[in-house]
């Protein structure tokens, strides 16, 4: 039988990190599955459909986000998924790791980046997987140039 | 607010350039041509004084120093394409230097003097682009090597 679920936040400024702990009468199906998806949330971004509905995409699976036309897409090596989620919204879902704004209408996840050239009208052409193609301002190179140093795309 | 204030700096630095560079180049002009003066008689006769002639070339001179250097922000504080970049820098310069030039005499109102000037711009900005482009070639090899070594 599943358990009527509380949530409460306390504040302990001890703390270097977002502490989530589970309290349960057992150790049930319910209790399990709300630890995997904890457990789990930090890797995924969630993305709200056209049809209301949510699409969960790992993180680590995406190539890049971009807005076209008026319409939000993020792009897989196996999909594309049309979200009504903006491209600020996503970005403030994906948090820290190699996500690189480019412009107002895209960001790029730099694991997915294959290789670099600079292109004839001075714009750094970067191949991603998946055979595509993005090109970005010469005023991102030192923030990749960090990033590939082992820091932070942000 | 970081990228206005280095623009503001940028301008501040380029007029107090062009009004020293822009002066001490026609001085030099005039030393090495044997002329009489470093401003425009021309130009000291419309204005009345030599006095007012020295005030109008050195605001002028600060007026380019201001665009050339103003300008350097369309490279390094936009997301424009280097040859976008290049192109408007360009046409600022051409269109704030020629007229400036013409008005304090430094530049005879013929056609093909404008177009020798023209063109010798028009040769700094294919080699400020050129360099441009070979260092971002550079700059795209090393991401490239520090990739493969990820």
């Amino acid at each position: 039988m599943p358990y009527d679920v509380s949530v409460s936040f306390s504040e302990d400024e001890s703390l270097d990190k977002i502490e989530i702990r589970i309290i349960a009468p057992e150790r049930n199906e319910q209790v399990e599955q709300l630890l995997s998806r904890l457990s789990d949330a930090h890797r995924y971004l969630e993305l709200p459909t056209y049809g209301g509905g949510q699409i969960r995409l790992r993180k680590d699976s995406i190539i890049r986000i971009f807005s076209e036309n008026r319409n939000n897409y993020v792009c897989t090596a196996e999909e594309t998924v049309r979200t009504t989620a903006s491209v600020s919204e996503l970005e403030r879902q994906l948090g820290a790791g190699g996500f690189l704004r480019i412009s107002r209408f895209e960001i790029i996840n730099l694991d997915k980046a294959i290789h670099f050239d600079f292109s004839i009208v001075g714009e750094l052409k970067i191949k991603m997987e998946a055979d595509q193609t993005v090109f970005a301002s010469r005023r991102y190179i030192p923030v990749i140039r960090d990033y590939l140093k082992g820091g932070d795309a942000k | 607010m970081r990228t206005k204030k280095k623009f503001w700096r940028r301008l501040l630095i380029g007029a107090f350039a062009g009004a020293i560079l822009c002066n001490l180049i026609a001085l030099l002009i005039v030393s090495l041509s044997g002329g009489s003066s470093f401003y425009s008689q021309n130009l000291a006769r419309r204005l009345g004084s030599p006095a007012a002639a020295v005030i109008l070339q050195t605001l002028l001179s600060m007026l380019i120093g201001m665009t050339g250097m103003g300008g350097m922000s369309l490279y390094d504080e936009t997301d424009l394409p280097l040859a976008a970049a290049t192109a408007i820098h360009f046409g600022v310069i051409e269109a704030v230097d020629i007229p400036v030039a013409l008005l304090l005499g430094w530049l005879e109102p013929k056609l093909s003097d404008i177009g020798v000037m023209t063109a010798m711009l028009f040769v700094s900005f294919v080699m400020i682009w050129l360099i441009m482009f070979f260092i971002g070639k550079q700059q795209a090899k090393k991401l490239n090597e520090m990739s493969q070594k990820k």
